[in-house]
Parts: structure tokens; sequence; C-alpha cells
């Protein structure tokens, strides 16, 4: 996914403003937000209200883009702030069992459903250390674009985050 | 994990990697998308285009396209010109909603397959677009629905061209039918 492609299609929206260009933008990121925005949020309804409004916010401010990063990190800094914000919402439910994201097929040893569980009991900052560097294999340095805490910090987020995970995980311990 | 530091095993790497690989995202959820994208005014609005006109030219395409087809099945089709026929006159529902190129196909393929039913079935049925322009003569007005198209079918009597029209997926999308005999001349 180059960024050359990114930027043609992102004028091509600018300019037109219609629904061609904007699902060609949509079509090109929304697998990633959609299993970005799963990951992190458990409920396939509340995954979908959140990239509906990340595409609203992303297409709200698309024109003061400055490209400073990819378009993909820019969209999933927004996906982040949203689920942040209906995080803190108090109509948000908590995460449980029933709501955890379809597995995927068990390939490894530890079982997708175990560390979905895990993942799900964790404290939201530790969540979101693990999903944003393990899951989406973001950097500590696009982490402290995104989320706008400094590398070291997002480093020692991540080793905690990965001990209260280690901890959660069936016949593992800290 | 590892239980010496905070790096991860390949194992753990990998499990926490497997839950990036998610199903698509729904279809419904691109539509939901750009529907709300619509209502907060960030796209541009659609070419405005009326749904039934476009669905009229499409059954009439399609009853051309089954006509030739049927022309060497069935030669004892009713000819137009034996029994009575009636003109469903196909309203617009009051507030169409915006389709998607997608629900458009979609629509177009659901009136194409109704008419082409009814023209299978042995009915003499043929359909026709209308500009959207009109002229009107005289005080009577018919509301404001606009008028979308039309269908000259071929019906024993008013019961069974009522039968035809009550059959016509246009009403389940708010629109409305006005069934009036052609007068033989």
């Amino acid at each position: 996914m180059s960024e050359g492609e990114d930027r043609s299609l992102v004028a091509a929206f600018l300019a037109r403003r219609d629904e061609a260009a904007f699902l060609a933008l949509y079509r090109r990121h929304t697998p990633f937000l959609h299993r970005f925005l799963r990951t992190l949020s458990g409920g396939a309804s509340e995954t979908e209200e959140l990239v509906q409004e990340t595409w609203v916010r992303g297409v709200e401010r698309l024109d003061g883009f400055a490209w400073r990063s990819s378009l993909k990190t820019w969209l999933a800094g927004i996906a982040l702030n949203t689920w942040r914000e209906r995080r803190r919402a108090p109509a948000a439910a908590p995460l449980d069992d029933d709501r955890l994201p379809a597995a995927s097929p068990v390939r490894h040893e530890i079982a997708s459903v175990d560390l979905q569980r895990a993942l799900s009991g964790l404290s939201p900052g530790y969540r979101e250390a693990i999903l944003l560097h393990d899951v989406a294999g973001y950097t500590h340095e696009e982490i402290a674009a995104l989320t706008g805490v400094d590398a070291g910090t997002s480093k020692s987020q991540l080793s905690r985050a990965r001990r209260a995970l280690r901890a959660r995980l069936p016949g593992r311990s800290a | 994990m590892n239980e010496n530091d905070d790096e991860l095993t390949p194992e753990e790497a990998g499990a926490l990697r497997s839950l990036a690989e998610g199903e698509a995202p729904p279809l419904a959820l691109e539509r939901a998308t750009v529907a709300r994208l619509r209502e907060r005014g960030l796209l541009a609005p659609p070419r405005r285009v009326r749904a039934a006109w476009l669905l009229a030219a499409a059954a009439g395409v399609a009853l051309f396209c089954a006509g030739l087809f049927l022309g060497h099945r069935r030669p004892e089709a009713p000819s137009s010109a034996e029994g009575p026929r009636f003109v469903l006159f196909l309203y617009d529902a009051p507030s169409e909603p915006e389709l998607s190129d997608a629900q458009m196909q979609e629509r177009v393929s659901e009136y194409r397959n109704w008419a082409i039913g009814l023209r299978k079935a042995g009915a003499d049925i043929r359909g026709e677009k209308l500009k959207p322009e009109g002229r009107r003569l005289g005080s009577a007005s018919p509301g404001d629905a606009p008028l979308g198209g039309y269908f000259i079918v071929s019906a024993k009597d008013w019961g069974a061209a009522m039968e035809i029209a009550r059959s016509c997926p246009h009403l389940k999308h708010g629109g409305t039918i006005e069934v009036r005999e052609i007068e033989k001349t």
C-alpha cells in the first residue's frame, strides 16, 4: 500500500467529494481499521459504529492532513481516540466473553480465545499497548506519534502490559 | 510469554499477530458509512436519478430481450390487441431514498425479474421509461409524487390487472401504482 496511491486517492476525493472517490479510500483502509477496532472493542456492532465514526472524523479533517505519517497510521490514531472516547462514555458497556471477536483459526499453542479473554480482562491502557505494538505492529515511535506519549513511556507500558497479560493466560504466570 | 524478561516468544508473538487476521468488514458497513457521511454533509450529493425511471427502462430492455427469446418459444403468446389492456402508472415514493449504485442494481434486477416472470407466464407486458419533464393539462393533480414510468399489460379483466399490479415490487418500495384500462378505439 504505497503512500503515492493514498495521496492520489485523497486528492481525488478532496476535489470531488463524491461517493466513488470516498469508496476507493474506504475499501483500501477499512479492512485494517475494522480488525483494529474489533480487537480493541470486542463487539461487532460497537466496532461498526467506531469504524463509521472514524471515517466521519477522518473525512472532516482530511483536507488538513499534512502527511507527517502514513494515512493508515493517521486513521488508526483517529480510530484509537474514537475508541478511547467511547470507552470513557458512561454508556460504554464493559467487555465480556459474549462480545469477544470471532476467533481466528487456532494455529498457535496459545488459543486465540484464551488470548482474547486475557486481553479483555486487562485495563484499557494495557490492552491498548499490546494491541498497538504486538497486534497491529506499530513501533514505539509510531505509538508515540499516535498516542502523544513518548517512546520510552510506550516501552515501559508495554512491558507492564505483557506481564499482566501473561498472568491472565491459563497455565502461565508473570 | 518469556518468564525471564518482557520479550515475546515466537509462539506468543504469532498468537498475538493472529488476532489481527479478523473477518472482512461487512458490506452493509460500507453503505452505512456512506449514509452517515451524507447525513453530515461530508459527501457531495449523489447524482439524482429517479429510481423508477431507471427501473422502467430496465424492465423495457429486459422485456425486449425476453420477447426475443420467448418469440421463438411461444408464438402463441397472446397479442396485446386481443383482450383488455391496462396501464400501470408507477409513481415514486414521496421521499424516494437515495440509492447507492449497488442498491440501484439490485432494484433494477428485482423489477426486471418481476416483468420477465409475467412475460414467461404468458402475459403481454411492456414497459417504457419516461422523461422527467411533463406537461399537464387541466386542473386535476395526481399529487406530489413524480410519475416514474409505466407498464402496459394485457389482462382478462380488472381483477387480473389488479392482481398483476399488486405483485409489482414498486409497492413495497413505497411507490404508488395507478391502474387505468386503455379504451379501445
